[in-house]
């Protein structure tokens, strides 16, 4: 296989990948939970005498006490309910009606929702920020023939792509089981930025390494395809045993962070995908373009197409 | 080598040592007595309490509690967020008055008889908060209201100029009917509020031995109480928190001095529950619950129990998966893993972190980054092998050449912990410090005991 040759095929994939997650984000976007807008959520464990709880009578008991559900899920033993903040006789009163136990309730605040949302956003910046500074510094004598930032930047390109495409995801699992944003989700992103660059940077490491010793005088390309197939057998490995961990706890695990590994499992996956396909691709890409001279030779090539599009349009 | 071969030893004593730390029961030779050397040398009481460890060396003990902190997530309890609102105070008190609303909220706690309570500050660029976590505890009202209370405590007295005939009949005003009985109609407030309090306690009357309570004034307060024990002496004034009357004294005598004992109480109980109330006036600025949430002991029971039935079965498919992969050196990489877990167990314990949920899950994933620096580097074992290396320089320039991979791929994942845990909740804190953690140690495992392992036994056969 030569992931190199084929690269385009690759990049086009990510690409509709990350356009269909964008879509999806702007035109459905994600779904909030208390933790960033502020509210109530009541886990319940239905009881013998609970009768028939579903969906429909939980709401209909809310609607009756004048109280907004956001969204209701099941669980293992019952159901948890996200609402507009309720008292704590509200509670009690809902708890009565659905015959039910309580098995756990929250409210907070709107203005620690607001905080939260605003402290997840900043750290998400400082940490794609520090990330691209760490790997320039870290890529410093990159061995010449490419300069260290544009590791960084690669890096990151590969980084957005999969932060991006988890999130186009969890949109989607949205619209299909109910899903919803929370801060522990903010966590699985950081994390998953964390994991995708540990990967890209073993791919990144073989080429610098693989520059610096280029005893055989290859070219570029011929370098990056080398170190892609010497790092793909541990990048495949290492994201397998990862993997095989995340599913036991999605399998077996607790319930309340069952969302949460999912998110670090479709990160994993394509964080390991974008490694190996993305990252390194784009490196080549930009290699070549500014080989075949840059910006300056863009501009001009622009500047032509532009006349001539100026010239068909006269004889329009 | 034989440097290799004493490291070796001493990694896999120190695991000994580790795993008999980690089980969950006391672990004791009990009364071992060594045969040869007869009855003078017994080894009573030899063993490892994991609830304990006590360590002396040369006069100095260090004494730690080893038992795993658990977050409310996995031992049920109650958290209340509140937000000190500091609008009314000046700038230069908000960190007095930010302290002293955590000591009452504190001294509170602790009436309410909950092991291991936690408060936390947090101060944000002007926000005031104060965590309270209070584990085993599920009956949230009793707690909100004993923490909570905001009150407004008030000070009654009688009008003498009242014309009696006009006692209030509004049964709305059930206060005031009430303050009428006591003081006479047209009970009227006074000037002494909450803020003039500087503490109140619980102390005994020296000849009788009854309980009574203390009271303290600030300066303005004790002038202010001067004047209304003046006016009032042989009267009764009444002590009003919001709208209950918690005790209605009567004055012997002026006051001046600015402190006070109110006698009566019957009991300590009943002391304790007017000083509580009574301080809880006296807190300097209000306080708001901003959020709140209690977890039910069983939820937390059965949450543990998946949490950890989920990480043996992660770590059984790890290590069945590396053997496979890599046979000999599979099984090399699994004891060093299995090292690995054992020292980042006992550092949870020695710190302490406190485990929830997300934390371990932190830890589990951090069992598959450890693999991974194992991976890395026998991978590119198995490329100096295929380069005709010998094995041991193979094994050498193994780890020579992944340690670059290593060192920058997890140091990025320090970053974004570090990051997490700077902004992050509780939570997510939780999650950040176990990865942490375990990333630190993993590397630790990978450079140092996965290597010695290998170099020991990897040799050995070749011979």
């Amino acid at each position: 296989m030569n992931i190199i040759k084929k690269r385009r095929i690759f990049l086009s994939i990510s690409g509709v990948l990350i356009l269909t997650s964008i879509l999806l984000l702007v035109f459905i976007g994600l779904k909030l939970s208390i933790d960033f807008t502020g509210g109530s959520r009541l886990g319940i464990k239905a009881v013998e005498q609970s009768g028939n709880l579903n969906l429909d009578t939980i709401e209909k008991i809310y609607i009756d006490q004048g109280i907004s559900v956001k969204s209701i899920q099941e669980s293992n033993s019952g159901y948890i309910i996200s609402s507009e903040s309720i008292s704590e006789e509200e509670k009690d009163q809902i708890i009565e009606k659905l015959n039910a136990s309580e098995e756990s309730f929250e409210v907070l605040g709107p203005t620690i929702g607001a905080e939260t949302r605003d402290k997840a956003f900043l750290a998400i910046v400082i940490a794609i920020f520090s990330i691209t500074l760490y790997i320039a510094i870290a890529f410093w004598k990159s061995g010449g023939v490419i300069s260290s930032w544009k590791f960084g930047v690669s890096a990151i390109i590969a980084l957005v792509h999969d932060v991006i495409i988890t999130l186009g995801a969890f949109s989607l699992f949205g619209i299909l089981y109910g899903v919803e944003i929370d801060a522990l989700f903010v966590t699985a992103i950081l994390t998953i930025m964390g994991f995708s660059v540990h990967d890209t940077i073993v791919v990144f490491d073989r080429i610098r390494e693989n520059i610096t010793n280029n005893v055989k005088k290859q070219t570029f390309e011929e370098l990056i395809d080398l170190s892609i197939m010497g790092t793909i057998g541990r990048s495949l490995n290492t994201s397998v045993t990862v993997v095989f961990v995340l599913f036991s706890m999605v399998l077996f695990g607790g319930e309340s962070i069952r969302w949460f590994v999912v998110a670090f499992i479709i990160g994993v996956i394509v964080g390991t995908y974008s490694s190996i396909f993305i990252a390194a691709p784009i490196l080549l890409e930009w290699y070549s373009f500014d080989k075949s001279g840059g910006m300056v030779n863009l501009k001009l090539k622009i500047k032509k197409l532009k006349k001539t599009n100026q010239k068909s349009s006269k004889i329009n | 080598m034989v440097k290799q071969k004493l490291f070796v030893l001493l990694i896999l004593l120190l695991s000994v040592y580790l795993f008999i730390a980690s089980l969950p029961f006391k672990f004791s030779l009990g009364d071992l007595s060594v045969p040869f050397l007869g009855n003078s040398f017994n080894l009573e009481n030899v063993g490892f309490d994991p609830k304990s460890a006590k360590i002396g060396i040369l006069g100095f003990s260090i004494e730690r509690d080893l038992t795993y902190k658990l977050g409310l997530d996995l031992q049920g309890g109650t958290q209340l967020t509140y937000e000190v609102n500091m609008s009314e105070v000046a700038q230069e008190d908000k960190d007095n008055a930010f302290d002293s609303v955590r000591g009452i909220i504190e001294r509170r706690i602790n009436l309410l008889g909950v092991s291991e309570p936690n408060i936390q500050s947090i101060r944000g660029a002007d926000t005031y908060r104060l965590v309270v976590e209070l584990p085993g505890v599920s009956d949230r009202d009793s707690a909100v209201q004993l923490i909570g209370q905001t009150a407004q405590l008030t000070f009654w007295e009688g009008d003498a100029q009242a014309d009696p005939s006009k006692v209030s009949t509004d049964s709305a005003d059930l206060l005031n009917q009430s303050l009428s009985v006591i003081l006479g109609a047209q009970p009227k407030v006074s000037d002494l509020t909450g803020k003039d309090l500087q503490r109140t306690q619980v102390v005994f009357d020296q000849s009788a031995g009854t309980p009574q309570v203390q009271i303290e004034f600030t300066t303005e307060g004790s002038s202010k109480f001067a004047e209304i024990t003046e006016r009032n002496i042989g009267k009764v004034v009444a002590i009003v928190l919001d709208d209950q009357i918690i005790s209605a004294p009567v004055v012997q005598q002026q006051i001046i001095g600015g402190s006070a004992v109110i006698t009566g109480s019957t009991d300590v109980e009943e002391a304790k529950r007017l000083s509580i109330a009574l301080n809880a006036g006296a807190l300097p600025a209000p306080l708001e619950l901003v959020a709140q949430s209690t977890i039910g002991p069983s939820l937390g029971k059965v949450s543990l129990e998946k949490s950890l039935f989920a990480g043996l079965i992660g770590f059984v498919s790890v290590v069945a998966f590396m053997i496979i992969l890599y046979r000999k050196e599979g099984v090399l990489a699994c004891i060093a893993l299995g090292v690995y877990a054992l020292i980042t167990l006992f550092i949870f314990k020695l710190v302490p972190v406190t485990l929830t949920l997300a934390g371990i899950a932190g830890f589990i994933l951090s069992i598959g980054m450890a693999v991974d620096a194992n991976i890395l580097i026998f991978e590119r074992m198995k490329e100096e092998l295929r380069n005709g290396k010998p094995r041991k320089i193979a094994i050498q320039n193994g780890f020579k050449r992944a340690w670059p991979s290593i060192r920058d791929s997890n140091i990025t994942s320090i970053i974004t912990t570090l990051i997490l845990f700077y902004f992050g909740s509780s939570i997510v804190r939780g999650f950040a410090l176990t990865l942490f953690i375990g990333i630190v140690v993993s590397m630790f495992s990978a450079i140092i005991v996965s290597r010695n392992l290998l170099l020991v036994f990897s040799s050995k056969e070749k011979k």
